[in-house]
């Protein structure tokens, strides 16, 4: 059965997987705020950060929760938890339509 | 004997009814669902790298092409990228389920179509650094 196998280094990678998606949407975040050009950000700019930024914060919180829940016996059944990648798939496509409209609104 | 619950979250009712009539579908092995969502995850950050790569062209580079081809690579690169988070969250599911039936994976044309469509792109920049030169 599977779950008596170590979980370990599963879940780390797993945990690092999530931790590098975050790291991401900082980039994404950041670069929405830096201006080549002196006016500042417009509003949707600031709209679509805020949007890179909250996804940042509920993806380190979800791979938390997911590595807490993978390191601790006995594993969930099933181990997929389609509700997460839900958040995070949903997000990031509003998140790509927010920017498509931002880049043909400048 | 237990029913699919992924089939409600991505949603599509052919599968969801595809799912009703599987009488055998197993809980995986733990460490091919946790693969299939590092695959997931890493759809999603190829996507978000494509998106940085959008807004960079718009912000970082005023003086590349024209305003109008600029805005064309950069909506192109956002549009390639959608396209990834949609495909990355249709193939997990795809994938879990064929797992649980221990089933053969399915065939993608994701990693074809990224490919095409950042050679396309590339291509694109070639010729718009040849053309108006860099200033």
């Amino acid at each position: 059965m599977a779950a008596s196998a170590p979980a370990g280094l599963q879940a780390e990678r797993t945990y690092l997987a999530w931790s590098r998606t975050s790291l991401a949407f900082a980039v994404n975040g950041i670069l929405l705020l830096l201006r080549y050009e002196t006016p500042g950000p417009g509003w949707l700019h600031w709209v679509a950060a805020a949007m890179a930024f909250v996804l940042l914060l509920l993806t380190v919180v979800m791979a938390m929760r997911r590595q807490w829940v993978l390191s601790h016996k006995p594993l969930p059944e099933p181990i997929a938890d389609p509700r997460v990648l839900q958040v995070l798939g949903y997000g990031t496509l509003v998140l790509g339509i927010t920017i498509l409209i931002l880049l043909l609104m400048v | 004997m237990r029913r699919l619950r992924y089939g409600i979250y991505f949603k599509s009712r052919t599968m969801s009814r595809r799912n009703r009539e599987t009488a055998e579908e197993r809980e995986p092995d733990y460490r091919f669902t946790l693969a299939n969502e590092r695959t997931f995850l890493s759809w999603i950050r190829t996507a978000l790298a494509l998106l940085a790569a959008a807004v960079a062209i718009t912000q970082f580079l005023p003086d590349f092409g024209t305003p109008y081809l600029r805005k064309t690579v950069a909506a192109l690169l956002a549009l390639l990228s959608i396209a990834a988070v949609l495909g990355s969250a249709l193939r997990w599911e795809a994938s879990q389920r064929a797992m649980r039936r221990e089933a053969a994976l399915p065939r993608t044309a994701m990693p074809w179509l990224l490919a095409l469509g950042v050679i396309a792109i590339g291509m694109l920049v070639i010729a718009l650094t040849l053309v108006y030169g860099s200033r």
